[in-house]
């Protein structure tokens, strides 16, 4: 263990297998500057390798452990649920929507609740869904997705599936001038299939990957101008499309955790009034959320902290000699 | 020679996809759609030449016996997600086998390892502090503050730290944000204008 000084007392554990990226030491025999770090750190390399997950595992055994909470939901919180909420409600039954599923899978979990809960509103609501993907990972969610709402009995005359494009922007710039193309069949594909993406009456984008509500307000809306966009997308993005909603190129924006909550427990009330496809979604367990934020939060603070306020105690000092 | 040619080209595509968004024609529509197909196919194209050349680099690795579980590893998943799609009577992408391998291997696969990145995050935390501490020790500070905005809580402490986060979204990262976009868009205009000019550096 050793302090340097002009790093705030910061503790260095060091790891002998890092190579080049390691500090330079004074490795001798008995030296006062290696013993004690080398005999703490002497674990396998599978061992070592196994501790994150490890971690993980006692993590979420902990957080499963935790009695639920419930999120906050301040007025925009909610205003943001009930936009999406109408704008799916301004549809007639048989109206013909585009949803786009490009999430990740890293950030899909904080969104899942509400694309799930957007999916039941629109069956709810009699709406014939197709679903396009734009990214190797969107299409590995909407197979996922499409075979949960198969699975709930919704048939391929109320989802259609697009399949995967390959192409990125170029694709979305040929699916807006060119529409869904020949291969999709049934009776909602042909219905939809002659006018392009005019006929559908509401886009719904799902994003989190490289095609996203930025890409479609650029490239679709300019191309179909009448097509109203609707997104949700984790948090992360919100930087990113919350000009497009405040614009107006937007018609709704659902992106945060406690916005989806909202609005799905605002789809779960109405559930009750309709057959098939009733929303019945578990809700995301909150206290584990907070639960893992509050262990980030000691982490990042316990390894910060102490270098800050080492640093901080240093430049007082300088000033007061 | 050379250059003009290539440069004329892409002029002419930009030009014609330009002209496209300005005016209703159905021959211009025609024509931009058809140059649109092909960087769709180049795009196809750019991503058969690299699994190909992951093909070539694994074989060699297998066959030069450097890291050789590594290399099945990869050539198996390949395999595995490609055969389902190529063997006869499949119906490509969208094949049965293909979405069960896609549904059932490939997400699962991907979202364990993104599972992992809480914990990876905290390692380059730690890894970054012993390699430039300031630095790190002021980023790790900063997320922790935002973390702790973040924090989904109820009454008076939940919305004033709510409403935090709000400013702190609305303002410092969305200005940084916004100027990085108006940058790139501003940078992806100067380029383009450069292309369509013929006096772009990349075609000398």
């Amino acid at each position: 263990m050793t302090e340097s000084p002009d790093e705030g007392g910061r503790r260095e554990p060091p790891e002998p297998s890092e190579g080049p990226e390691s500090p330079v030491r004074d490795e001798t025999p008995g030296s006062a500057d290696a013993q004690p770090w080398r005999r703490r750190t002497r674990l396998a390399p599978g061992v070592r390798a196994g501790i994150p997950i490890l971690a993980l595992l006692i993590l979420l055994g902990i957080a499963s452990l935790v009695p639920g909470i419930g999120f906050a939901a301040d007025v925009s919180v909610e205003a943001a649920g009930r936009d999406l909420e109408a704008a799916i409600g301004r549809l007639q039954t048989g109206a013909p929507v585009l949803v786009d599923i490009d999430g990740d899978l890293g950030t899909y979990p904080e969104i899942r609740y509400a694309t799930r809960a957007a999916l039941a509103d629109l069956m709810l609501r009699g709406a014939n869904v197709a679903v396009v993907s734009f990214s190797g990972e969107g299409r590995a969610i909407a197979v996922a997705e499409i075979a949960r709402l198969r699975h709930l009995g919704v048939g391929p005359d109320r989802v259609a599936d697009l399949g995967f494009r390959s192409g990125g922007e170029p694709a979305l710039v040929q699916l807006a001038s060119e529409g869904i193309g020949p291969n999709t069949s049934g009776s909602f594909a042909d219905a939809v299939r002659k006018d392009g993406l005019a006929s559908f009456r509401l886009a719904l984008v799902i994003g989190g990957a490289e095609i996203g509500p930025r890409s479609w307000v650029e490239q679709v809306q300019p191309r179909v101008p009448a097509l109203p966009i609707a997104a949700i997308t984790p948090s992360f993005l919100l930087p990113e499309v919350l000009p497009y909603r405040s614009s107006g190129q937007l018609v709704a924006l659902v992106g945060t955790l406690p916005a989806g909550l909202a609005y799905g427990q605002q789809v779960a009330a109405r559930g009750a009034e309709f057959g098939p496809g009733r929303f019945a979604e578990r809700l995301p367990s909150g206290a584990a959320i907070v639960f893992g934020m509050l262990v980030a939060i000691a982490v990042l603070l316990a390894s910060s902290g102490g270098s800050l306020a080492g640093w901080a105690r240093a430049a007082w000092r300088r000033g007061r000699s | 020679m050379r250059r003009s040619i290539a440069a004329a080209l892409t002029a002419l595509a930009g030009l014609v996809v330009l002209v496209d968004l300005a005016i209703a024609n159905p021959a211009l529509g025609g024509l931009a759609a058809w140059l649109n197909r092909l960087l769709v196919l180049l795009a196809a194209g750019a991503g058969v030449a690299g699994a190909l050349m992951l093909v070539v680099r694994h074989v060699g690795r297998l066959a030069r016996r450097e890291d050789q579980l590594g290399s099945v590893a990869v050539l198996m998943g390949l395999g595995l997600v490609l055969l389902p799609g190529l063997a006869p009577g499949s119906t490509g992408a969208d094949g049965p086998a293909v979405r069960w391998v896609v549904a059932a291997l490939l997400a699962p696969l991907v979202a364990a390892v993104l599972a992992l990145l809480f914990p990876l995050l905290l390692v380059a935390a730690s890894r970054g502090l012993r390699i430039r501490a300031r630095e790190t020790a002021v980023m790790l500070a900063a997320a922790a503050a935002v973390l702790i905005m973040l924090l989904p809580i109820g009454g008076q402490a939940g919305a004033w730290l709510a409403s935090a986060a709000a400013w702190v979204r609305d303002v410092p990262i969305a200005a940084v944000f916004r100027g990085l976009l108006i940058g790139v868009a501003a940078t992806g205009a100067l380029t383009a204008a450069r292309i369509l000019l013929g006096s772009d550096a990349s075609h000398d």
